[in-house]
């Protein structure tokens, strides 16, 4: 304590330029993070109140809009070559329940065996809790399916329309896991270019699912920017929880390190 | 002649090694052949209910297969971090366990090995004191 003491004391003196500069910023720092903070607390809670309005729209229209089935049918009747209608397919296939579970379960394990128990606690949780509240709003909303008879359907599905599982899912999932690979440890890592085609695959999957649901026949373009909205809404709460944990536990160990009596050497 | 001394493998040590690298092997087959079950073209597409834990947990099982023999040679090594990840992974390895019990696909004997290979692994793990200190060297 007394070395700490002698420290402080040796850098800037109580009256000192240096510390009445300093602390004139802190109210500055602190103004414009509120600010930021009161813009994003803002934006979020503007898109929450649009998903609820638009989840209440739609269940007092369940059938499709003009501008969905002249979207679809656009979508549908385009020209795509011998391999993007593959490739699109390929991408609601491989992000059904099943193989994007089992991506889950793989990406899970491997982040916790890495030693990241916080950041798997997080993608975890984020699918969880993300595809859960998804769920409530599809379950309140109950929108059908398109109908064979106004566009072509690949496979007929029971479940709600509104918003899309698959989009809100891949939006959570490798949201999450765009989010972790842009964190400062991972880019200040050694061998970070080995996460460039992965960082790829996840935003080619984040933006080609919406297109391909439509392009199947497996979901209207309402549901599909519902879908969008309600991962993205639940993709920043918890990047804004991971940061304040992170940030709090950080704060934690810093007051806990520093409290430690220092050993004379 | 001290560095053979300190290298030379427990009894536990050499159990834990031999029982990890027996659950990597089991747990590849187990793990693949119910991927291949999951993802077989008659399985339905939507899931609903507990099922929807399935997928997961047979992705978990196909990692926690592949790093048992990962973490068996760093046991044989004699790695810091062998200790703490055997541990994690014979835990997850029991939560699988609880899953398959539920999944009324998976037989009952799955399961059942994959628990007592992980209490055999967790009872090495805290037995033998050589074993504890090298999780804190």
């Amino acid at each position: 304590m007394e070395r700490n003491k002698h420290m402080d004391t040796s850098t800037t003196l109580p009256d000192s330029p240096k510390q009445n500069h300093a602390s004139k910023m802190v109210p500055a720092h602190w103004w414009n993070s509120a600010i930021h903070s009161s813009i994003a607390l803002t934006l979020w809670m503007i898109g929450l109140l649009t998903l609820v309005g638009a989840s209440m729209l739609i269940r007092n229209h369940l059938g499709p809009w003009p501008v969905e089935l002249a979207f679809t049918r656009a979508v549908q009747g385009l020209f795509y070559g011998s391999w993007f209608a593959p490739f699109l397919n390929f991408f609601g296939t491989f992000n059904n329940p099943t193989p994007s579970g089992i991506a889950l379960g793989i990406v899970f394990a491997v982040i916790l065996l890495m030693g990241w128990y916080r950041q798997a606690i997080f993608l975890g949780l984020t699918v969880a809790v993300g595809n859960g509240i998804e769920t409530v709003f599809g379950n309140y909303v109950a929108r059908l399916r398109p109908s064979p008879d106004l566009v072509r359907v690949d496979i007929m599905l029971k479940y709600n329309s509104f918003p899309s599982g698959h989009v809100n899912h891949e939006v959570l999932f490798y949201g999450f896991l765009l989010y972790l690979s842009f964190t400062r440890p991972v880019r200040t890592w050694r061998y970070r270019w080995v996460l460039i085609p992965l960082q790829v695959f996840a935003a080619l999957n984040i933006l080609l699912i919406g297109i391909s649901r439509v392009y199947e026949g497996e979901h209207w373009a309402f549901d599909v920017l519902g879908g969008y909205l309600c991962g993205a809404l639940w993709l920043a709460l918890f990047i804004f929880l991971y940061r304040w944990t992170t940030s709090a536990l950080e704060r934690r160990h810093a007051k806990k390190s520093s409290s430690t009596p220092v050993l004379e050497t | 002649m001290q560095n053979i001394i300190t290298r030379k493998h427990s009894l536990v040590i050499t159990a834990i090694v031999v029982l990890l690298s027996i659950q990597g092997i089991l747990g590849l087959l187990f793990s693949l052949s119910r991927l291949a079950g999951l993802l077989a073209p008659r399985g339905s597409i939507i899931v609903s209910g507990v099922s929807i834990f399935f997928g997961p947990a047979g992705g978990v099982s196909l990692v926690v297969a592949l790093a048992s023999p990962i973490i068996a040679w760093g046991f044989w090594v004699l790695k810091p971090w062998a200790h703490q990840r055997a541990v994690l992974i014979e835990v997850v390895s029991l939560v699988i366990a609880g899953f398959e019990l539920i999944d009324p696909v998976v037989n009952i004997g799955v399961p059942a090995a994959r628990i007592i290979i992980a209490a055999l692994i967790l009872i090495c793990l805290y037995a033998g004191s050589g074993v504890r200190a090298l999780s804190r060297a």
